[in-house]
């Protein structure tokens, strides 16, 4: 039998189908028929009293399209099974929450017959949430005696109370016993078995609270517990009734799931004991929350009906309360202090526990029975059972009395209930592991709406009911008590649980996948669930103590010692190291084109150039340790993209030789590289890329990718010659491009001076450090390496300072006067000595510098030490050797001034030089040596080869001159013309 | 009456336990555990009665031992993440749960039905929390570390029971004989204080259960593994025997100074191992007995490569047998307490684990993951021309990391941890210098015998070495046991000789050749080592001497 709108409706779950064992219910759902509204599932419930009427609103129509998903299953058609009607729809889905009606119930004489208790209306959808094993949703005992501390067990007056809710006989389903709600009945005490936890009073108080709680009332809360508070804009704002605000969302959106902050019921005067009710029982509170909900939800739709609120006038509304009695509406509490996961213990089984961690795998979607249906083989008899702890106990007889065949019960798996479930393990973050130890897992089991919603890789702050299971230690022993698995049934889910590192503009979407009003989707409730979990103690216990260490006055000297201890000396490399550590703002522009404009790095650049021998490395290395996804590479042989490598036979030595070490560049943290200058050509070029635009282009294979590489380079590099000449500038010196050279904010020259009384001061401090066996370093005041890095991994990821408009003006004048450090008034040209480059350069310094002193505003003493430290910089790198003065173009370009003048000489020499001998020899030209001599001769300065083949390689390329021959018997030629 | 307790424990260890329930009955569930472990150790204090109780080792499988026997075990921790499991501590009729004891064990008579009785109640409160974590064997181990135990029937066993070893995933060198056992230790201090890599002692009483008890669902897989319900442990030292330092001589020994111990040892490095290189030998014995003292400043282990060293090619002509090893590794496990031999072939590199990786919440081993204190040769003969994959480069890494900071990254789902090891690397390479690694050490070999016979000394077989008297071995191993944990000063007035020696040569010796401060850091620490190696309690200006002398002879090889 079908009713005949439902064959107009396929979409409708009205469809009834017969099921094989439908004899006795066959003639029921006819019986209900014209009850429904034709062809709007969402009406199925509307009971006698509320005729609907067409035509369906804008809401009620996308509520009837919404039916088809699981939240809005049939509520009517015992037999029906949309599983089989819609071969194509999620079986689990439209299964999980189907109506558990037992054959021999008349469900959909329910409506009649409780027409207007919420209780009634809602019965045949019996709360079997996933999470929540107890059955119980109404019938507010346990069904485990024993699992409670057994305070009063044998004589408890409610403890028959206890099996009401299990199928048992045949013709007594829950429906009957389910619809006296205790709301309904306030007279009526049922307490949570072994204890004096009355529920009914329970669900009284949570009904007041819903209907009562004013954020006025958590603000007054957390004042008391020194938590720092949003102010609100409007005394108004305090008085607001959060909860009826966010049972009218739940309506208007169709939600189903109200997240509930437990510190709310905590500041909530009246409900202070709900709190730690809610904590302990949670198996048995959480239904009846559930319960109080769903009535309040038809109550206050019921007030706006009356009230005439827009969507909710006459028929509308009459479909909106239909709807809702329609619905599971569940509470899903979080913001329970967090525990460590090692944390957890015996003592804490089926209780409410909130862990944090990451989730590292999880299962697909599990059909999870939920209710098994029995039939008998011999009377056709059906009999339901519930899961209990994971398992279900098959009936041994037939529970009726005339049949009562013994193991006639068989299994029918599609009359079954099933609901989704996922299994998810969950891992400590790194920042919980102690010392030394490997982290733990738990396992989680998720549920309904829940499911899906974590994806491997996330941090999550999950709420859930800890649970221990028997299980079996060896197959051949028997005994199946003495051991216990333990996992979480989860309730709540937060993803992003206060870690470090999501992006949230990355998986934008996904908090909202979670569902649920009430979230603390209103801003206050943010940074109040941070200040209350265990997790965030610790952390709250860290941050003060590097707080205390950022207000020191030598906060500077003290980092910056600890940066390289073994390390003497170089004070000024140890502080421009430890800034790049820092690192500036990345600054984007919001305008422009594209997607939000471009991004201009805030990473720090630094570069070594020294003798070998003097710690260049030991820098690195130490970097490496401290810095955030710091990665370590020798120049020599390192490709920076890629991962593969080969071994191959040197063809001089015929040694085996691993090239191209590669190793993936590390976005957001420091790149320290080894022998930069040993790099190859390609490799470098790649550097350039990554320096400034901070991407890393990848053609492979066809496929051409920009990848992100947002890291600071720390590279060291030795002079071309082994030792560093001081007569040479520094290009001459590296080699090394002199862009690239250029990208690097702060470069240093550590020269291996040969000093005696430097020498001893050094080789005091080496052995002093080394006198020991284990040496303490307490003679002087030094960070270990881990709180080093959790100082600066506190300040990258806190503090983001701001430029004061002091310290821009200072910018601006420092930056001016490194430029007029050029200006010279007895040199006909001009030197350039600073760039933008170094006043971004100088920007992102003085910021690192804010920000190392945990400041939220970048101010003038910053800028004044960036300075500092860039003209030292400068000083020592971009100074020429024949002049003596600061010339960033050497930098730049590669070439000083100084030197550009020289060449400009040298070339007006040549040119005369060829046009004398032009004019007395015929058209020999005149030798290479030959001219070098002359030059030499007519110089007070020595004559440098290299300097001399790039002018006459310059005037080569102007066509005035050309050269013949090889080697020792080049020629060069006038060119007439 | 403690000597009949030993006989009891060591008979019915289940019984004892229970025993000593009934007797601290009332008791407090949650200090059982402490006064279990008291009430055992107490019993077995004194080593003899500690040798008394038989030893689960490879020669000594836990297939050869019933259920529920008494047993120790000398492992190192491999794994500490797996989740700790429940247990009921008390059954309802007040027997003794935990340890793996049943009520069936209790109850003598099979009273089935009342297991049946699955309904039974199951009091919640007396649920206690036991540490699951994964102990094998001391990879490496010498065969003269496993104590007494009858060595000589090892021959016999072999192969007979290699593949009874079940997870041979969780031992760090790929196919290698050895024993896992899962570990339940109830004792909560313990359980905290045990960390990867650690060595000890477990005793406890050995059972079979199922390995999936943690595991959420999938229980198709359901193995059983040998399980270890400590009772008590005992922490090992790195040297695994106790040693002391200064060393001193047996009374009774021929030898008659500690110096000529020491010539004797480096003699029969050099000439068994090293081909008569003597300096090699020095270096090869400065670089076993050091350890990492100190992490900032980093006094680590250095890592030394002998280079030059000749390819076995040359005699192998015979394809049919597999290429010969060094024997160095060999003769190294005589003296040493645990020696590993890394085959650095691109095999070996591309194919197995360097670092220890958890899949699927297992953490799997690695060769890396090595007890504090052991030995690891490369050797990188084996190698070819070929690829290196992607898992090749992070180990090549990973060895690269011992060597630079005596850390080991453990790499778990979307995190990395890193644990510091105490690892000495021998790397022997053919070429000038190792193939992969940055070695502080690089000593060329320079073998002082004849031409055809180097290639022949250097890979002979382990069975043709000549090996000491077992006395004179046992002095080795005590000089560097000591030597292993010595502790050594630098006096003022050396330190200050050490300055004036470093300004001194600064200035004479100018120009490229100018030691640099890395070059003294370098050469402070061989001092040390060298005066560890002299069982000095003190670098003396001697040993200083010494040290240039022999850095000045290694860096003349070049």
């Amino acid at each position: 039998m079908s009713s005949p709108p439902a064959l107009d409706f396929p979409s409708s779950d009205m469809e009834d189908v017969q099921m094989d064992d439908g004899g006795p219910q066959a003639a029921q759902p006819a019986a209900g028929t014209p009850l429904f509204f034709p062809g709007t599932p969402s009406t199925t419930m509307g009971t006698p009293a509320r005729p609907v009427a067409t035509p369906i609103s804008g809401i009620t129509a996308r509520r009837a399209l919404g039916m088809s998903t699981p939240k809005r299953t049939p509520l009517f058609a015992p037999g029906s099974s949309p599983l089989l009607s819609y071969p194509s729809s999620s079986p689990t889905r439209h299964a999980r929450r189907r109506a558990p009606v037992d054959s021999d119930a008349p469900p959909d004489s329910e409506p009649l017959a409780y027409p207007s208790s919420p209780a009634a209306a809602r019965t045949p959808k019996r709360n079997t949430r996933g999470d929540i094993h107890s059955s119980l949703a109404i019938t507010p005992t346990a069904n485990r005696p024993s699992r409670r501390p057994p305070t009063s067990r044998s004589d408890h007056p409610n403890s028959d109370g206890t099996h009401l809710d299990i199928p048992t006989s045949s013709g007594l389903g829950p429906q009957l016993s389910a619809p006296a709600a205790p709301s309904d009945e306030p007279d009526e005490i049922r307490a949570i078995w072994g204890t004096t936890v009355n529920l009914s009073e329970t669900m009284k108080l949570f009904r007041d609270f819903l209907r009562g709680f004013k954020p006025k009332y958590r603000l007054a809360y957390d004042r008391e517990q020194n938590i720092p508070t949003r102010v609100h804009a409007t005394p108004d704002e305090g008085e607001v009734l959060l909860y009826e605000t966010y049972l009218r969302q739940l309506r208007q959106t169709g939600e189903t799931n109200l997240n509930l902050d437990m510190l709310n019921l905590l500041a909530y005067p009246p409900t202070k004991k709900l709190f730690s009710q809610l904590t302990k029982y949670p198996q048995e509170v959480i239904p009846s929350m559930d319960q109080v909900l769903k009535d309040l939800m038809l109550e206050v739709a019921d007030e706006d009906q009356q009230a005439g609120l827009p969507g909710m006038v006459g028929e509308q509304g009459d479909v909106e309360i239909s709807h809702i009695m329609g619905e599971v509406y569940k509470i899903r509490p979080f913001g329970l202090k967090t525990v460590n996961m090692r944390e957890l213990n015996p003592g804490d089984t089926d209780k409410l526990v909130c862990v944090k961690g990451l989730v590292i795998r999880a299962t697909p979607i599990i059909p999870d029975m939920k209710v098994a249906f029995f039939r008998c083989m011999a009377c056709h008899h059906t009999v339901q059972a519930e899961i209990d702890r994971g398992k279900i106990t098959e009936p041994g007889r037939c529970p009726r009395d005339v049949c009562g065949a013994v193991s006639a019960l068989s299994l029918i798996h599609n009359r079954c209930e099933f609901a989704d479930r996922q299994l998810i393990r969950l891992q400590e973050t790194p920042d919980a592991v102690p010392d030394g130890q490997t982290p733990h897992t738990v396992s989680l089991g998720v549920y309904d709406e829940l499911v899906d919603v974590t994806k491997p890789g996330d941090r999550v702050t999950v709420c859930g009911i800890y649970r221990s299971v028997p299980v079996r230690v060896n197959p051949r022993q028997r005994t199946l008590k003495s051991l216990f698995r333990t996992y979480l049934d989860v309730v709540h889910v937060r993803i992003g649980g206060g870690g470090v590192g999501l992006d949230k503009s990355t998986r934008g979407g996904s908090a909202d996948r979670v569902g649920g009003i009430g979230d603390g989707g209103e801003a206050e409730e943010q940074p109040l669930t941070e200040g209350q979990d265990g997790r965030q103690t610790r952390r709250a216990e860290l941050e003060a103590k590097l707080r205390a260490l950022s207000q020191r006055p030598d906060v500077y000297d003290l980092l910056s010692r600890s940066l390289a201890p073994s390390i003497w000396a170089m004070e000024d490399v140890k502080k421009g190291i430890l800034l790049q550590l820092f690192g500036g703002t990345n600054k984007s522009i919001s305008r422009g084109g594209g997607g939000g404009g471009p991004r201009y790095r805030g990473d720090i650049n630094v570069l070594l150039v020294g003798d070998p021998g003097v710690s260049k490395s030991q820098i690195l290395k130490y970097v490496h340790q401290i810095a955030p996804r710091g990665v370590y590479a020798s120049g020599k042989g390192s490709s920076a993209v890629g991962l593969t490598a080969y071994v191959t036979r040197d063809p001089d030595s015929k040694q085996l030789v691993l090239e191209s070490g590669a190793l993936v560049l590390s976005d957001g943290g420091v790149c320290c590289i080894d022998e930069f200058d040993k790099m190859s050509d390609a490799t470098r070029s790649v550097l350039h890329e990554v320096m400034e635009q901070q991407t890393v282009s990848i053609a492979k294979a066809g496929i051409i990718t920009t990848l992100n590489a947002r890291t600071s380079i720390l590279a060291a590099a030795n002079p071309s010659g082994s030792k560093y000449d001081t007569e040479l500038p520094i290009t001459r010196n590296i080699d090394l491009p002199p862009t690239l050279i250029s990208r690097f904010d702060l470069l240093y020259l550590v020269l291996d001076q040969i000093d005696e009384s430097l020498d001893r001061k050094l080789a005091q401090h080496l052995v002093s450090l080394y006198l020991e066996d284990s040496p303490s370093g307490a003679n002087e005041d030094i960070l270990p390496i881990h709180e080093l890095s959790a100082y600066i991994d506190y300040a990258r990821s806190k503090i983001h300072p701001v430029i004061t408009e002091d310290a821009g003006k200072e910018l601006v004048q420092s930056y001016v006067e490194m430029r007029n450090m050029g200006d010279d008034p007895r040199a006909a040209e001009k030197r350039i000595t600073a760039t933008t480059r170094q006043l971004e350069s100088m920007i992102r310094l003085s910021e690192a510098h804010a920000r190392m002193r945990f400041s939220e505003f970048v101010e003038v003493p910053d800028v004044r030490e960036a300075v500092r430290l860039m003209r030292e910089a400068i000083r020592t790198s971009a100074m020429d050797p024949r002049t003596g003065k600061i010339d960033m173009g050497m930098l730049n370009t590669g070439t000083g001034t100084g030197q550009r003048r020289l060449r400009e000489d040298m070339r007006r020499e040549v040119l005369a030089l060829l046009d004398k001998a032009g004019g007395r020899a015929s058209k020999g030209g005149i030798k290479w040596v030959d001219a070098v001599k002359q030059l030499g001769e007519q110089s007070s300065m020595k004559v440098d080869a290299a300097e001399f083949t790039e002018v006459i390689k310059t005037l080569e390329n102007e066509g005035l001159v050309k050269v013949v021959g090889e080697r020792e018997r080049r020629m060069i030629r006038r060119i007439e013309g | 009456m403690v000597s009949s307790q030993r006989v009891d424990a060591l008979n019915n260890p289940a019984r004892a336990l229970l025993d000593l329930f009934t007797e601290k009955t009332p008791l407090d569930l949650d200090t059982f555990p402490t006064a279990v472990a008291n009430h055992f150790s107490e019993i077995f204090a004194s080593d003899d009665a500690f040798q008394e109780i038989p030893a689960l080792d490879i020669d000594h499988p836990p297939s050869k031992y019933d259920d529920n026997a008494l047993v120790r075990f000398r492992a190192m921790i491999q794994d500490t993440s797996p989740s700790p499991e429940l247990y009921l501590a008390k059954y309802n009729s007040g027997q003794c749960g935990g340890w793996g004891l049943s009520k069936d064990a209790q109850t003598d008579d099979s009273s089935s039905a009342e297991v049946d009785d699955v309904d039974s109640v199951i009091e919640y409160a007396d649920l206690r929390e036991c540490a699951v974590v994964w102990a094998v064997s001391i990879p490496g181990e010498s065969a003269w570390c496993r104590d007494g135990n009858s060595i000589s029937d090892s021959t016999e066993n072999k192969g007979q029971n290699s593949a009874s070893t079940s997870q041979s995933h969780k031992f760090p060198i790929p196919d290698a004989k050895h024993v896992g056992v899962r570990l339940k230790i109830y004792d909560g201090n313990l359980a905290q204080s045990l960390k990867s890599t650690d060595t000890h002692s477990f005793v406890g009483i050995l059972s079979s259960e199922s390995l999936n008890t943690d595991r959420y669902s999938d229980t198709d897989t359901d193995k059983e593994v040998p399980t270890l319900h400590v009772l008590f442990s005992r922490p090992l030292t790195s040297t695994i025997v106790p040693r002391k330092f200064p060393y001193t001589l047996p009374k009774d020994s021929q030898t008659t100074s500690v110096l000529d111990l020491r010539n004797e040892l480096i003699t029969w490095i050099a000439d068994e191992g090293l081909a008569g290189d003597r300096d090699a030998a020095e270096w090869v014995l400065l670089c076993v007995l050091s350890r990492v003292q100190s992490r900032t400043p980093p006094i680590l282990p250095p890592s030394l490569n002998i280079s030059r060293f000749p390819p076995p090619s040359t005699l192998s002509k015979d394809s049919t047998s597999p290429a010969p090893e060094p024997i160095l590794p060999t003769l190294l496990s005589y003296i040493l307490p645990t020696v590993t031999s890394v085959p650095l072939s691109l095999n070996t590199i591309n194919t197995t684990d360097f670092y220890p990786q958890s899949k699927d919440e297992d953490l799997h081993a690695g060769w890396l993951q090595l007890a504090s204190g052991s030995t690891m040769c490369l050797w990188e003969g084996g190698l070819s021309e070929g690829g290196v994959n992607e898992k090749g480069i992070m180990n090549l890494r990973a060895i690269q990391e011992i060597m630079n900071g005596q850390a080991v990254d453990y790499v778990f789902p979307f995190s990395k941890f890193s644990f510091p090891t105490d690892i000495v690397c021998i790397t022997i390479s053919e070429g000038r210098k190792s193939t992969f690694f940055q070695t502080s050490i690089n000593v060329p070999l320079k073998p002082s015998s004849k031409e055809a016979e180097i290639v022949q000394r250097l890979y002979q077989a382990p069975d043709r070495l000549k090996v000491p008297h077992a006395d004179k071995l046992e002095m080795f191993r005590g000089l560097i046991g000591g030597a292993k944990i010595g502790k050594v000063t630098i006096n003022d007035n050396v330190a200050e000789h050490i300055q004036e020696d470093f300004v001194k040569e600064r200035q004479t010796g100018g120009g490229d050749q100018a030691v640099t401060s890395e070059d003294l850091v370098h050469r402070i620490m061989t001092a040390r080592l060298l005066a560890l190696s002299y069982q000095s309690e003190e670098v003396t200006i001697d040993i200083w001497e010494r040290t240039k002398a022999l850095e000045a002879s290694r860096k003349a090889r070049f």
